[in-house]
């Protein structure tokens, strides 16, 4: 889907749509709303505050070991 | 018992702004393709570059009314023949969005519009101060007999609402991004 698709799907500019990619402009609830709308997700999957990982890592993610890194320590040798 | 239709009905403003947008769609739709060399953002602001120019010539113009120039005010022609088809080109290219009703925009475009008349107002407020001051001052000076003085501070007030005026459109067609393919 090109910006001007999507644009048109939500009724603004396709300029407004390049902003919101490159984190210009934050949505109004009802364009973020509209945009979920389009793709059929709910918001938290469509918008985050932080870059969305990709979506390999999403899916594929190793499970920590158990105890995790915070038990991991090393010994200096003296 | 109050009736809810009340809070429905549309307003005097309500209407005026319906018109507006009607009117602002109807000419946006005749020329929505008009000029489409001139709506890349480096044509855009060539144009911006071009206006400012004409500004300051006009603010040459005024000046040089002030020092009593009898020719000056006729250069005042030479920079409206320059400014009004850059300012229409100007208009034309970066979609009116300076003066556009907010029903006709999306919220992004309500809000870069709202900021560049904000950026416009200050403009105006500060630059007025100088026709202001140039005139009250003169006109204690001179006990308020000079022609000269009372025409070039005319020109110097137009000169600055057309900057005013202008400004936010000039800021809009200088930052706005070339438009989406």
């Amino acid at each position: 889907m090109t910006r001007a698709q999507l644009a048109e799907l939500v009724d603004v500019n396709p300029q407004t749509v390049g902003a919101l990619e490159r984190g210009d402009h934050f949505p109004s609830l009802d364009l973020a709303f509209r945009i979920c709308d389009v793709f059929g997700l709910p918001v938290e999957a469509v918008f985050s505050r932080t870059p969305f990982a990709p979506l390999s890592t999403e899916l594929y993610r190793k499970p920590a070991p158990q105890g995790g890194d915070a038990d991991v320590q090393l010994d200096r040798a003296d | 018992m109050s009736s809810s239709t009340a809070q429905t009905d549309p307003t005097l403003i309500d209407r005026y702004q319906n018109f507006r947008t009607r009117r602002f769609l109807k000419h946006e739709r005749t020329y929505a393709h008009a000029l489409p060399r001139w709506r890349t953002q480096r044509r855009r602001r060539a144009l911006v570059v071009a206006l400012a120019v004409t500004f300051a010539f006009m603010a040459v113009v005024s000046v040089m009314c002030a020092f009593g120039i009898r020719w000056a005010p006729l250069l005042w022609l030479p920079a409206c023949v320059l400014f009004y088809p850059v300012w229409i080109v100007l208009q034309i290219v970066s979609g009116r969005q300076g003066d556009a009703p907010q029903a006709a925009l999306d919220e992004y475009e309500v809000q870069q519009r709202n900021s560049a008349r904000s950026i416009g107002l200050t403009i105006t407020q500060y630059l007025m101060l100088l026709p202001i001051f140039y005139l009250i001052v003169g006109s204690v000076i001179t006990g308020g007999t000079d022609v000269d003085m009372a025409y070039a501070g005319g020109l110097m007030a137009t000169t600055v609402l057309v900057i005013g005026g202008c400004a936010p459109a000039m800021i809009l067609g200088w930052i706005r991004p070339n438009p989406e393919i």
